[in-house]
């Protein structure tokens, strides 16, 4: 009994007297950030190039970990809520969306004490807006992304068809490619339109582009909806499957429609800029290939309507690191680390003289047409709806999904969808604790 | 003497029981306690008592009645083809023939790999354009198009039943494998001497003697199948149809932050799985009571 007493005791202060040890060895800061594509290989190269600049300079050793973030924006937000929620101090640096500035506002460092008005100034000014809550800038932007419509050059120039501006257009040529494709050329497994049809955020990204872009005015705040408008948007909707889009579409988030399409399967795909990089890598099936162009119109005389996504950095208030943390956000956000994503991956830059850069142009010649794109992007109604938005988001894409796979017809759809928004809004504006109700 | 005998027993015994009421019963008392409140992940400490408001919410929801039925429906369909199928594996493993050992290891593979891993891996392989289920299906000419195994909810659920079934067949192989090697031979000599036919040693004496060991893994799998998450949410499109009971519990705890209402769903799930266990042991005791 002695014996083992003596032995717990030995473990027991061996265990913790290891842990300050191993602090004291060098700083060591966190880090969140998302493997979508190329993107973790990015992030870490970047900040290993800023360690070795730190130990240089001031000689103190800084281990950077990364976390990588799940695939999913919808799950990566849980897990961020999570460790921000409980005022963990665990993680110094979080990768953030645009759309969950409300929720971040109480948890993290003001980064307009720190960043010079002329800093901020060099961003597009929809992407600071979106990220600053009650005055305080809750992230810095790192790169834009909004939803693109890709073709297949090669496909549509052999069925002389041109790239569609509306979505009847869109509808048509799709079907005319996927049946020839099937029929003539033995291609059985061709599609016609891929998109992320999962039930999660990048749903609820197309369907507010579908709908606004009819004039289905649902999510836009403080305003009427259009009930016929959005009927015929999910008329649109109930007549891709099957015959534009595969019935596996349904399951599909970003990098599953990148896999159908790079593999040159799909004769569209509506999905982010970062596909551009890979699809036209050397050794890609489809380099080459791929067209890229703005969403189609809801009809000839409306406007093609994008969402605005876009990631950004923020620090904790919880992290017993935040110098050494904002000087790790202002390097990675900085002119040459966006260029250089640009550069290497079409990952779209928030500063704007960026798109007048040759060598970024170069690379990716659509960015031109993109950036007009940006300052007309409308962004999701996640501040207004506060922390109710993950449960409208999940509420829209349901009721999406069943429209496109014809459980509720075209009708029944529209009047679910605005009901549930309606629902959502009396909720939002009438529960006083949310700090977006107020603004 | 006895008396420090059994200190020295309890000695031994609390650190675990310890272990065991801070990791088991203080979370389950917690999250009873919590699904009478309105908590939310930010203001946990501000969470106010409403009472029974989170059961009426939750007994009114179609989504959940929907991952109920669900659930029920995946214990039912998943748990008897995985005992009817292990029991086979089991008793052909029984028989002694050359290479048993590296066979009984192989058989375990799929039990011994991840489900997030092996999730993916169907899920790729199951893919509807580029995965090699539909390839090799459509190839053989078994279907004429690629089938959307993971996308439309009809097919998801027994996709998911697929996958269940060959990933716990060998645990439950490995069960009543363990069950078959334990029973008393002079039975079986018995019954060879007296030349008893195979089949009817089958179900006159290895069954009966089984069926402590069935009970009890059927038990194990049942409880483990009421519970089942990562496949579903791997696997399937995100969508309620498609929903289990923790997938729906984890929707409100984590991905809309509303403990409260999210513990409400947990506690429902710990007492529907309750009260299955109650119902399997008392009508297995209740069999074998008749028997005798």
């Amino acid at each position: 009994m002695k014996h083992l007493c003596r032995f717990l005791f030995c473990a027991l202060a061996f265990a913790f007297g290891q842990a300050p040890l191993l602090a004291e060895a060098g700083v060591i800061l966190k880090m969140t950030c998302r493997a979508k594509g190329q993107e973790a290989e990015l992030c870490e190269a970047a900040i290993k190039e800023w360690a070795r600049k730190k130990k240089e300079e001031t000689g103190t050793d800084v281990k950077v970990e990364i976390i990588k973030l799940p695939q999913s924006s919808s799950e990566s937000y849980a897990f961020t809520q999570q460790l921000l929620g409980s005022q963990a101090e665990d993680v110094d640096i979080y990768q953030v969306d645009t759309t969950w500035s409300v929720f971040l506002a109480p948890h993290v460092v003001p980064l307009n004490a720190h960043f010079s008005p002329e800093e901020m100034a060099a961003h597009f000014p929809v992407a600071i807006q979106s990220n600053t809550i009650q005055g305080n800038l809750v992230a810095i932007p790192w790169y834009a992304d909004i939803d693109v419509l890709f073709y297949r050059l090669d496909v549509l120039e052999k069925r002389r068809a041109k790239p569609p501006t509306t979505w009847e257009e869109l509808a048509k040529t799709a079907q005319m490619i996927q049946d020839y494709e099937r029929r003539f050329d033995g291609n059985t497994r061709f599609c016609g339109y891929v998109f992320r049809g999962k039930s999660y955020e990048g749903l609820m990204c197309h369907v507010v582009e579908w709908i606004e872009s009819f004039g289905g005015n649902v999510f836009s705040p403080g305003s009427l909806p259009q009930e016929d408008r959005v009927i015929e948007a999910f008329t649109f909707l109930s007549e891709l499957i099957p015959k534009v889009s595969p019935p596996g579409v349904l399951n599909y988030t970003e990098e599953e429609v990148r896999g159908v399409f790079q593999l040159g399967e799909a004769a569209f795909a509506h999905n982010w800029p970062y596909m551009w990089a890979l699809a036209q890598m050397s050794g890609s099936p489809v380099e080459g290939k791929v067209g890229i162009t703005v969403l189609p119109r809801g009809k000839a005389d409306r406007e093609s309507v994008s969402v605005l996504g876009g990631w950004g950095l923020c620090v904790s208030k919880y992290s017993k690191h935040q110098d050494l943390a904002v000087d790790l956000v202002r390097w990675l956000t900085r002119h040459e680390e966006q260029k250089r994503r640009a550069v290497k991956a079409s990952y779209l830059p928030t500063i704007v003289t960026l798109y007048g850069d040759p060598e970024v142009l170069a690379k990716n010649p659509f960015f031109l047409p993109i950036s007009k794109a940006l300052s007309t992007a409308i962004v999701r109604p996640a501040a207004f709806f506060g922390r109710l938005y993950p449960q409208v988001s999940a509420a829209v894409t349901s009721i999406a999904q069943s429209v496109l796979s014809k459980e509720l017809t075209p009708a029944e759809g529209a009047k679910q969808l605005i009901q549930a928004v309606e629902t959502f809004k009396q909720r939002a504006q009438s529960s006083p604790e949310d700090p977006s109700a107020a603004s | 003497m006895s008396w420090s005998r059994e200190k020295t027993a309890w000695a031994f015994v609390a650190p675990c029981l310890f272990v065991l009421l801070s990791v088991a019963a203080w979370p389950l008392l917690r999250t009873i306690f919590l699904s009478f409140t309105d908590a939310q992940l930010e203001h946990m400490s501000g969470a106010k008592f409403i009472y029974w408001e989170n059961f009426k919410a939750l007994f009114s929801d179609k989504d959940w009645k929907q991952s109920v039925y669900n659930t029920l429906l995946f214990a039912a369909c998943s748990v008897p083809c995985e005992t009817l199928l292990g029991l086979f594996v089991a008793l052909a493993l029984h028989k002694p023939f050359k290479g048993r050992g590296l066979l009984r290891a192989a058989v375990l593979v799929p039990w011994a790999i991840p489900t997030i891993v092996s999730a993916r891996m169907w899920g790729w392989m199951l893919h509807d354009v580029y995965g090699i289920l539909n390839e090799l299906l459509v190839r053989v000419g078994i279907l004429s198009a690629p089938l959307p195994w993971t996308a439309s909810p009809e097919l998801s659920f027994w996709t998911i039943v697929m996958v269940d079934v060959w990933k716990t067949t060998p645990f439950m192989a490995l069960l009543l494998l363990a069950g078959l090697q334990s029973l008393p031979q002079d039975c079986f000599e018995a019954a060879l001497v007296d030349g008893v036919s195979k089949k009817r040693i089958f179900f006159r004496i290895t069954l009966p003697l089984l069926r402590p060991t069935l009970i009890v893994t059927l038990i194990f799998r049942t409880l483990e199948a009421l519970r089942i998450f990562d496949l579903v949410y791997i696997l399937s499109n995100g969508g309620p149809k498609t929903m289990t009971m923790s997938v729906y519990a984890r929707r409100y705890l984590v991905d809309y932050a509303n403990v409260g209402y999210g513990s409400a769903a947990a506690v429902c799930l710990s007492l529907i799985v309750a009260l299955i266990t109650i119902l399997y042991i008392n009508v297995g005791r209740h069999r074998i009571l008749e028997e005798r």
